[in-house]
């Protein structure tokens, strides 16, 4: 591998879950979200030479993962969808989690993946970005509003999200 | 579940880990770039192909040949600027802010549809002026016949290569205007958001 490839490689060895959980945040269909991720990644690739540490490197790859998910929607082929993202089993389960615990986190964290999708698109760019545990600061440089909206958008967004929660489990 | 932790739902969100097949994406640019060669490849053929067709139309000296020819000429040379101006759109910066990033591809889409709309007008414009010149000449041309026949096979494949290129500028148009749709309809929910 050339240097590229090696610096390509090893970023997305930090930052390839993050890069995978927005992608699932804004396609549910999992050849689709596949696709997305690659197309996250060819867009990093892409931009890592414009990279000049004026921000944090995760702050930057999640604003391409973003807006790369963005367009995807956007251009969101007509073709049917080939398999529901929940067929998927790629779960850290705790360490110290027993078979049954394993299980109940999975449906927990479909659900709450489930519950992320239905948002609306700005509550759930921001929603993504807070479960990441970015700052309201990142949060605003990523979405490109001022630090006080990121927080009231941040805000209604986790409200909104715990709401559809509770939803689910009554 | 009732009102989970944050932390909670923090570290059941971020739970999900993911390979990085990173040299798939490198295949995948590399594949992009050939395409991209192999397009713009053909789109300098074509060019040479139509000036070269149209001067050899204007070379027989004729008044079918200098419509004809200056009408090939002036399509091809149209056609080829028209590619040339697409090619030169300012692209999105993945880079950029989500609100800035969305807005570049506003603008981006609305000038392509644009774009496809113009060209199919050019495009149809273009087949009814050959279909008109190829009865023209078929009808009442005073040339040998074999010349008039080798004109109209010329014509012939240059309009099939239009029709084509129609096929191909409506469904540009269609699936541009599709995605225009659902960026209006994402910027709007944005702004409606806060």
């Amino acid at each position: 591998m050339n240097r590229p490839e090696e610096e390509l490689a090893a970023l997305l060895r930090e930052h390839g879950a993050l890069i995978a959980r927005i992608a699932r945040s804004h396609e549910s269909d999992r050849g689709r979200a596949e696709e997305l991720v690659q197309d996250i990644h060819l867009a990093i690739w892409q931009a890592l030479p414009r990279f000049r540490g004026e921000a944090n490197l995760r702050t930057y790859v999640a604003r391409i993962a973003q807006n790369r998910s963005v367009s995807h929607v956007a251009r969101a082929a007509r073709t049917p969808p080939h398999a529901p993202l929940d067929a998927l089993g790629d779960v850290l389960p705790s360490e110290d989690a027993s078979p049954e615990d394993a299980v109940a986190e999975r449906d927990a964290r479909r659900r709450l993946e489930r519950a992320v999708r239905e948002l609306p698109l700005a509550l759930k760019l921001a929603v993504t970005l807070a479960l990441e545990g970015f700052t309201p600061d990142e949060v605003a440089s990523v979405l490109g509003i001022s630090t006080s909206a990121a927080a009231v958008r941040l805000h209604r967004a986790k409200a909104a999200l715990q709401e559809r929660l509770e939803e689910r489990s009554t | 579940m009732t009102a989970p932790d944050w932390k909670d739902l923090e570290r059941l969100w971020q739970s999900h880990a993911a390979a990085a097949p990173a040299l798939r994406v490198i295949r995948k640019q590399r594949r992009r770039k050939w395409l991209s060669t192999l397009v713009l490849g053909s789109e300098v053929v074509i060019t040479i192909a139509g000036i070269a067709f149209g001067a050899w139309f204007i070379a027989l000296g004729t008044t079918f040949g200098l419509v004809a020819g200056g009408g090939l000429v002036v399509f091809t040379l149209f056609a080829a600027a028209a590619s040339l101006w697409a090619r030169r759109l300012p692209s999105v910066a993945m880079e950029e802010s989500v609100t800035a990033a969305l807005a570049a591809a506003l603008r981006r889409a609305r000038v392509s549809v644009r774009w496809g709309f113009a060209t199919f007008w050019i495009v149809a414009a273009s087949l009814v002026f050959y279909a008109v010149i190829s009865f023209l000449w078929a009808a009442g041309s005073d040339y040998p016949p074999a010349l008039v026949r080798r004109m109209l096979v010329v014509l012939g494949v240059w309009m099939l290569w239009s029709a084509l290129a129609q096929g191909v500028a409506i469904y540009y148009y269609l699936s541009r205007a599709r995605e225009l749709a659902r960026l209006e309809e994402m910027a709007r929910a944005l702004a409606a958001d806060g």
